[in-house]
């Protein structure tokens, strides 16, 4: 799982990557009652806006931490979108994405770099 | 609780209105354009409809039964006179579509309040179409889009916008075609003119400032922002949301505005009437009167005529002549205060606000230490500690009475508390709130649970507003 | 008149505690303004009896106009409005109160609000509704914004008819000048209505949105149903501009198949106030909720389970995403819903039906009258429910005559249309006589 400075992260689950928010990032909003993204099979080139999560009182912007195509939406945030809340890093992943350059993967942070990153942030 | 009026019917009443009329006519109407059911409206005598909706009234907050201290949207006093005069048949009953030598009245009205809006803008013309104040940030920016266009600079997109600003600023822009660019404020709250100078170059359109802005400081820079922004060929909107601190002791063309907005709802003591109707007319300078949309109201002689001839108007914006209702009231307001009474409704609001800052922060933080105007926005430093946030504070004042002051905005002070008394208010309604104000500070200190949970003495408790965002119900169903 | 409630005692109390001699203080960081002069208004303010005889005769000078007959329409109309809608309107709880973002304190506003929101509803025939647009112009702008949203921008042209109100069209066109992204294309007019056949020539995959009027600005119903098909076949947004007071008993645009429908609600209860303040309302489908404008309230429950209503949906709006908002609109018509809402209530279920039939029996009643006078009605007599264009090519002249006899004929289209024709509009307070009294006044 490699990290982003806006707090998002992406990883490989099976064959595909999936992006979410950072367990950080969720606790920072409220109840998360609406996430959405750009459409199945656009291209979003990295630091470019890939999605909005929604609380009663706030819309946040999240961005591509690196170039990507988006295959899928997860489907459980349509019902469920507090799953974001509940578990950012596992299945509140927000959506499917085909890498359009796996070398970019490597100008991001892993695990233990984040939580450095984090500490200096509070 | 009060039930639904859906909920109060009685299947098969109906209230009779339509005189007899004998006419044994069939439609003409092709039949099957007709529907075949009644629709679901309610079925309600006379009497329960008036108590129905006098018990709705009486949940609610209004400026005519307490004190409403909401930042940035100037909860004045309503005056009755207004509402008066307002309603005579021959303004309320009249057509838009009557015969112009008919309807010289109303066009006087219109015409008068035009020429003090122009008086207290010091600008050149004025608009009265715009429906409310976001509509005539709209306006504003299609005048001034338009001005661009004919002047063949279309490249001109950049609109500086201060963190400050409402969230109208933005939103409306965009709808122009420009491109929002935010500037952050000062340690003072004032605009930062550094961060202007990249910007200064043919791509600049201009500056939408509020002034004064809404931490209710006074920009005092505003005149050399405006000088900088038209070197570089753009143009300033003055978002005329706070001209309650204005009044008698500046005009905005005088210190370099070139269109702005006025909200009549706000300055002009028209009621806000749960959300609107408002109204926003414009002011333009001299060299942009060529845009204004129409019609607008003239004299030609002794005669007044709407004027549909404007050389490169931006077109209609709205279906008829603004919110005349709301122009009414707002000239009536002008008359009876005079220029005397308006620069004493000036002094006074900011008189209250500065006595009411002086005394709450001894015990709330405010962030920036610089002189105010009409309002101030304190936060909730202090109470922080004890875990306490604005929100809850704000609840506790529901407990008291009070209706919370605006909260959460401005979004440059965190956690912000935004509290504007106006002129209205006596001096012991002002120490009232306060009092409470420095109670709710000291329960914060010694009982923060008793804040945090509030509000305890209210009909309702809080609201799940995350079930209603999630599953929002938008109507009443069978 | 004076409205501060200061003494001079508590203004010498208050400076000191403030810790400065003169409110002049207070405006330090303002230059001294010399030029603060006035060229109209006068110094002093008007007592209240000054203001009562001044405003009276404006009131006066507005002619004598009221005691006419009229049968103007063309986007306002002249409707019965009960006696309790102004007595609940006077309610200063409603109307000194501001928009209820405090929902504690703001039950009142916020049922009645629902209340509205269901109601017109019902009206349109679709699940959403807010809480107001500033009037049925305005709201036909922003549907064509909405459907230009929901195809996130992809498709980019906006077909819209010739037979709706001129005004409507000239806002949209106003609004959508500085958006080079945009393509407007008007429908011809054949007939008094739409041109299928153009429609169906010109609407494309770039299409987003087409909007009509129901009725048409010359009164005629269009064919609803195909122009609906045509625009589902093509995937596009149906969008309706709609007299609600045809809802009382023809089908509405919901059931027909349109996507957004819109208009002006000033029917609905509300005086027409020389064009305002009216309302405009604004319904749609649930999926689309996320890109419509304007404010919206939801039934929810409090901590203790008690039923109560909120604002929903917030994060659309202005004041949270800013530049990416749905709308700018922040500010509504909401004392206007109010009326419309008592309005509704009264009229009721049945007696809206009853008004409907009335309304088509005057105007068939009207139409028959000119016929047997040989006055011709233009265009299809069947598909007219209270507005209709009659084939005269003086109608300005016609209109000044019939104002020698206190009659308002209705509008000239000699100026706003291609065609000539006078459009009248026929409403339940135009009994028989007046209706006999206007045929005579045009055939003299």
């Amino acid at each position: 799982m490699k990290f982003t400075k806006t707090h998002e992260w992406i990883a490989k689950v099976g064959d595909v990557y999936r992006v979410g928010i950072s367990d950080y990032a969720q606790s920072h909003m409220n109840d998360i009652v609406y996430a959405e993204s750009e459409a199945d099979g656009s291209e979003v080139k990295k630091g470019e806006r890939l999605g909005t999560l929604e609380s009663v009182k706030a819309a946040e912007d999240f961005f591509a931490p690196i170039d990507i195509k988006v295959i899928a939406f997860n489907d459980i945030l349509a019902d469920a979108p507090e799953t974001v809340n509940k578990a950012a890093e596992t299945d509140g992943w927000i959506v499917e994405v085909e890498v359009m350059n796996e070398g970019q993967l490597d100008e991001l942070m892993d695990e233990s770099q984040y939580k450095e990153f984090l500490s200096t942030l509070e | 609780m009060e039930k639904l009026i859906f909920e109060m019917s009685a299947k098969g009443y109906e209230n009779i209105f339509l005189p007899e009329e004998n006419l044994n006519i069939e439609f003409n109407i092709d039949k099957n354009l007709l529907k075949a059911e009644t629709l679901d409206l309610p079925e309600v005598g006379e009497l329960d409809i008036i108590r129905h909706y006098t018990r709705l009234s009486q949940l609610n907050y209004s400026i005519d039964t307490n004190f409403y201290p909401l930042g940035s949207c100037t909860m004045k006093y309503n005056p009755k006179i207004n509402e008066e005069i307002s309603a005579y048949s021959e303004f309320k009953d009249l057509h838009p579509y009557m015969p112009e030598h008919s309807v010289q009245g109303i066009l006087k009205v219109m015409y008068d309040l035009q020429n003090y809006l122009i008086d207290i803008s010091g600008l050149s013309a004025v608009t009265l179409l715009p429906s409310a104040g976001a509509h005539g940030e709209l306006a504003g920016n299609f005048i001034m889009a338009k001005y661009f266009k004919v002047k063949g600079e279309e490249q001109r997109k950049i609109m500086l916008i201060p963190d400050s600003a409402h969230g109208t600023n933005p939103a409306s822009t965009v709808m122009a075609g420009f491109k929002p660019v935010q500037i952050t404020s000062d340690e003072n709250g004032y605009i930062d003119i550094e961060q202007l100078k990249p910007y200064l170059n043919d791509e600049l359109a201009g500056i939408m400032i509020t002034q004064p802005n809404t931490l209710g400081i006074f920009d005092p820079n505003f005149h050399i922002i405006a000088k900088m922004i038209h070197e570089a060929g753009g143009l300033v909107y003055m978002d005329g949301a706070n001209m309650n601190a204005m009044l008698g002791h500046v005009k905005p063309g005088d210190i370099g505005a070139d269109v702005m907005h006025f909200n009549l709802h706000k300055t002009f003591s028209t009621p806000h009437g749960m959300g609107g109707p408002g109204s926003g007319p414009v002011a333009v300078r001299d060299f942009l009167v060529e845009f204004l949309p129409i019609p607008i109201v003239e004299k030609r002689g002794e005669n007044y005529k709407l004027n549909y001839d404007i050389k490169h108007t931006i077109g209609n914006i709205k279906e008829g002549y603004g919110n005349i209702g709301v122009i009414i009231r707002a000239l009536v307001y002008f008359l009876s205060l005079g220029q005397v009474g308006l620069k004493e409704t000036t002094d006074i609001a900011v008189l209250n606000a500065a006595y009411m800052k002086a005394k709450l922060t001894k015990k709330y933080h405010i962030k920036y230490k610089t002189l105010t105007k009409h309002e101030f926005v304190l936060d909730n430093k202090y109470q922080e500690e004890k875990g306490i946030r604005t929100l809850d504070i704000a609840k506790r004042l529901l407990d008291y009475g009070y209706h919370a002051p605006t909260i959460y905005f401005p979004l440059i002070v965190h956690e912000a508390i935004m509290i504007e008394p106006t002129e209205s208010e006596s001096k012991k309604t002002i120490d009232e709130f306060i009092d409470i104000m420095l109670k709710i500070a000291d329960e914060a200190e010694t009982d923060p649970e008793l804040v945090k949970t509030a509000p305890h003495n209210l009909h309702f408790k809080r609201f799940d507003e995350t079930r209603a965002a999630k599953q929002p119900i938008l109507r009443w169903k069978k | 008149m004076k409205y501060t409630q200061l003494s001079q005692e508590d203004i010498n109390e208050m400076l000191q505690v403030v810790g400065i001699s003169d409110i002049k203080e207070l405006f330090k960081d303002i230059p001294e303004n010399e030029k603060y002069t006035y060229k109209y208004l006068q110094e002093k303010g008007l007592t209240e009896i000054e203001l009562r005889e001044l405003f009276s005769n404006y009131a006066k000078s507005d002619h004598d106009i009221l005691d006419y007959k009229s049968f103007l329409g063309g986007g306002f109309y002249q409707h019965f409005i009960p006696s309790i809608v102004y007595s609940i309107l006077a309610r200063s709880e409603f109307y000194t109160a501001y928009t209820p973002y405090q929902p504690e304190v703001s039950q009142g506003s916020l049922q009645m609000i629902f209340e509205f929101q269901s109601m017109i509803s019902e009206i349109t025939g679709l699940p959403i509704s807010n809480a107001s647009m500033y009037d049925g112009a305005t709201a036909f702008t922003e549907a064509f914004l909405m459907a230009y949203r929901l195809f996130r921008g992809k498709k980019k042209k906006f077909l819209y008819a010739e037979s709706v109100n001129p005004i409507y069209k000239n806002v949209l066109k106003t609004y959508m000048q500085f958006n080079p992204n945009f393509q407007m294309e008007e429908i011809p007019t054949r007939n008094g209505k739409l041109d299928i056949e153009y429609l169906r020539n010109h609407i494309d995959e770039d299409t987003a949105g087409v909007g009509i009027s129901y009725p048409n600005f010359y009164g005629q119903i269009e064919d609803l149903g195909e122009i609906v098909k045509i625009i589902k076949d093509n995937k596009s947004i149906a969008i309706a501009t709609y007299y609600p007071i045809v809802s009382s008993v023809l089908k509405t645009p919901g059931e027909i198949g349109f996507d957004i429908v819109v208009g002006n609600g000033q029917s609905l209860g509300n005086p027409i106030y020389f064009s305002g303040p009216t309302f405009g309302f604004f319904s749609t489908k649930m999926d689309f909720i996320r890109q419509m404008p304007g404010r919206l309230i939801s039934e929810t429950v409090d901590e203790d389970g008690k039923r109560g209503f909120v604002m929903t949906l917030q994060t659309r709006e202005q004041h949270i995403r800013r530049e990416r908002a749905t709308s700018n609109i922040c500010s509504n018509q909401t004392l206007n819903t109010l009326a419309a809402a008592v309005y509704l209530s009264f009229i009721g279920k049945h007696g809206f039906k009853k008004l409907g039939e009335r309304i088509l029996k005057l105007t068939a009643y009207a139409m028959q009258k000119f016929k047997e006078v040989g006055i011709c009605i233009k265009y299809d007599p069947k598909r007219i429910f209270n507005e209709f264009v009659l084939d005269i090519d003086n109608s300005s002249e016609i209109v000044k005559k019939c104002l020698d006899k206190k009659i308002i004929a209705g509008i000239s289209l000699e100026k706003l249309t291609d065609e000539n024709g006078l459009l009248i509009a026929i409403t339940e307070m135009n009994s028989t006589r007046d209706i006999d009294a206007l045929i005579k006044a045009i055939k003299e």
